[in-house]
């Protein structure tokens, strides 16, 4: 009898439990789906005008006059064949991606090394030239347009690849100081005294051991001047007149008239622009989720 | 002695290759036309300047008109600008003002453009450009969707206009769009439209009246008269003036009206080519503005834009080769034909179709004024958009103290 009872009690304790168990589940499901669903729908909102201009740039001029919002019913390829010809895409990618990576080099190189001396160094003046550094970030970039203008002129450099590289390094370096210093004012300096010990001089601690370890901060870094070099319209405007040397987007932009829009060629133009950006982010993505990361937790 | 002579030949070859680059000169030519979203036959007409001067080297700079606002100007200060500039009054206020461009007064060009559009070709006695065409705004209308209402004529009036969207409306049909969005645009140019013709044959510089503070915007009763135009419009629900303040002109407007889903769009001149290359809307025509002032529709210029040549142009001389070649009209028509626009030639050749001939009849006939770009104060040209779209979203508000704040503007700017 005893044992029966046993049994059914632990035959309706294990009921119990597994129908606790099952809401538990449940409730967890429906949690998570309704997160799921929350966070696609945000995505879907976040993406929609992404999704509009991809789906655009395939319409032809009149089915996107008839019905702005409606799906392609046909792909017209032809306007990515029209807009690659006219905006000479290939050599305008080809200039930004160099301007990039040149620029890319020098500010993490140049603005690392000045940023070393002011996170180890505790005085005034190292403060102060902190300071100075981080004041060029708000010069509002108008105000400098035409010294720098004036600056590229005197050095004969107009119309050249290397007066951009010269004036999105100089633009960045106070980015990359302030970057810089904050990241390696959290490196440990047993790291330093460790190599001293072993005979490095400073500048061989800063290329073998501090260098080495600025790749996530180096990584949210390039990500910035990228996304400088890649939207800036009015340095190539100003210090380029040579159509064949412009970034990529000067050259979008000329799809864009003064009273009028033809957006069998602005989609197209747009989404080539965004292409290799797309490509280089997807490609990186784990080192730019560590650069954004670095320094969250310690 | 035949390798000597071969070396000597390729010397001489490169000498005179050398020499012939060394003598072309490159004519840089800054403007926001000629490529892109408007290339207005400028290959062309470059083509054919290359051909009479096999000297000029050509080099076309082209940028929006807003990229030449930041660009240009740090050029111009620093003693290197393009050797031409396209301008607009607004840059011939701001560059020729102060100082930064060529006169051109001597320039055989300046005779052949018709007499009353001299006045705008500079500042006080001094000309600083070449205006290449005269465009203008006025009412695109969608034939088919009037012959559907059983509208059968154009509305010259408000009054009529006011009966012509009621019969819109009985049939389901929006009647008009007054898009507004980025800056009030279209309500600030039907205001004026019918603020500055207060006769049949109005003064098509009326409001320089204003801006010299001889008349006040307050005492003027063809101002007033504008503001109930604009009550009589929203009261008999010609457009929706929520649905309007929230649409961008340059766009959504433009597909809208394509696309058949309202019978008036007031817009420029130039929008006649792209619905004409669309084929949308299948029938449209060009129309002056109703007016509130008079009985006979009014027509407003838009003065457009020309070459100007900056102070510290290095070509000079290939620069006003480059502008006397623009304005004669074998060229003109070319680039005015592509950009649907009016000649600025004594005798020239304008490049409007037959649809905007009601648009072209009412110029002829006198009924035009100005949009007065560049010769009114800065600060009361930012203001009067505005207030218009503020006006049209709470037709209730006192008009009177509008003006009256515009006059305030006005005696600030004399002051």
């Amino acid at each position: 009898m005893d044992g029966i009872t046993i049994k059914s009690k632990v035959e309706s304790v294990d009921s119990s439990s597994n129908s606790k168990l099952a809401s538990i589940f449940c409730m967890r499901n429906i949690k998570q789906g309704s997160m799921i669903f929350l966070m696609s729908a945000v995505t879907l909102i976040l993406l929609s005008p992404v999704i509009y201009m991809v789906f655009m740039s395939f319409r032809s001029r009149r089915e996107i006059m008839m019905e702005p919002l409606a799906l392609p019913t046909k792909f017209h390829f032809s306007n990515y064949l029209n807009v690659i010809a006219d905006m000479n895409y290939l050599g305008t990618v080809m200039n930004t991606v160099g301007v990039t990576v040149v620029t890319i080099i020098l500010v993490s190189i140049l603005s690392s090394l000045a940023a070393y001396p002011l996170a180890r160094l505790r005085s005034k003046v190292s403060s102060l030239v902190y300071v100075f550094f981080l004041l060029g970030m708000v010069i509002p970039p108008f105000a400098a347009l035409t010294p720098l203008y004036l600056f590229i002129r005197d050095l004969g450099l107009l119309d050249t690849y290397a007066a951009l590289v010269i004036v999105y390094t100089v633009g960045h370096l106070p980015l990359g100081v302030f970057f810089y210093t904050s990241f390696m004012k959290a490196i440990p300096k047993e790291l330093e005294e460790a190599a001293t010990l072993d005979g490095a001089s400073p500048l061989k601690i800063y290329w073998y051991v501090i260098f080495p370890m600025l790749k996530p901060i180096t990584g949210t870094l390039a990500i910035f001047i990228t996304l400088g070099v890649w939207n800036d319209v009015v340095n190539p405007l100003l210090f380029i007149t040579t159509n064949e040397k412009l970034t990529i987007m000067p050259a979008v932009l000329r799809f864009l008239g003064t009273y009028s829009v033809d957006p069998t060629k602005l989609f197209p133009a747009a989404v080539l622009a965004s292409l290799p950006l797309l490509v280089v982010f997807f490609a990186l993505s784990k080192q730019i989720v560590n650069g954004m990361t670095a320094g969250a937790v310690k | 002695m035949e390798l000597k002579n071969a070396v000597a030949g390729s010397l001489l070859a490169t000498c005179m290759f050398s020499l012939s680059t060394q003598a072309a000169t490159e004519l840089e030519v800054s403007s926001w036309k000629g490529a892109g979203a408007e290339v207005a036959n400028f290959p062309l007409i470059i083509e054919r300047f290359e051909e009479k001067y096999p000297d000029i080297k050509v080099k076309l700079n082209y940028m929006a008109r807003n990229d030449m606002v930041t660009s240009i100007p740090a050029r111009m200060q620093a003693g290197n600008p393009p050797d031409v500039v396209m301008v607009d009054a607004e840059f011939i206020l701001h560059w020729g003002g102060n100082g930064q461009l060529m006169p051109l007064n001597d320039q055989a060009y300046v005779e052949r453009v018709q007499p009353h559009l001299k006045r705008f070709l500079g500042l006080g006695d001094d000309i600083y450009y070449s205006m290449l065409q005269v465009s203008g705004m006025g009412v695109y209308v969608n034939d088919d969707l009037f012959r559907q209402a059983g509208v059968e004529s154009y509305p010259n009036t408000i009054d009529e206009l006011v009966g012509a969207c009621k019969a819109f409306n009985d049939k389901g049909i929006q009647p008009l769009l007054m898009a507004a969005n980025n800056g009030g645009w279209t309500p600030y140019v039907y205001f004026l439209a019918m603020a500055l013709a207060d006769s049949d044959t109005p003064n098509p510089t009326r409001i320089d009246d204003f801006v010299s503070g001889e008349k006040k915007f307050a005492d003027d009763q063809a101002m007033k008269n504008a503001f109930e135009g604009f009550r009589a419009m929203i009261n008999a629900d010609c457009f929706d003036p929520m649905v309007s303040a929230g649409t961008d002109p340059w766009s959504v407007a433009l597909t809208t009206f394509q696309s058949g889903r309202v019978a008036m769009l007031p817009q420029g001149m130039w929008n006649i080519t792209p619905f004409s290359n669309d084929q949308l809307p299948e029938n449209f025509s060009l129309h002056p503005f109703p007016v509130i002032n008079g009985s006979k529709p009014v027509v407003m210029d838009y003065n457009g834009p020309g070459w100007a040549i900056p102070k510290d142009s290095g070509q000079v001389e290939a620069a006003k080769k480059w502008i006397d070649f623009w304005m004669t009209d074998e060229n003109l028509k070319e680039y005015l034909t592509a950009d649907t626009s009016i000649t600025t030639l004594q005798g020239g050749t304008s490049g409007v179709p037959s649809l905007a001939a009601p648009y072209e009849d009412a110029r002829t006939a006198g009924q035009v004024v100005t949009f007065p770009v560049g010769s009114i104060p800065a600060d009361l040209g930012a203001e009067m958009p505005h207030d218009i779209t503020s006006f049209m979203l709470d037709p209730d508000q006192d008009y009177n103290a509008i003006l009256a704040r515009w006059d305030k503007l006005v005696e600030k700017e004399l002051n």
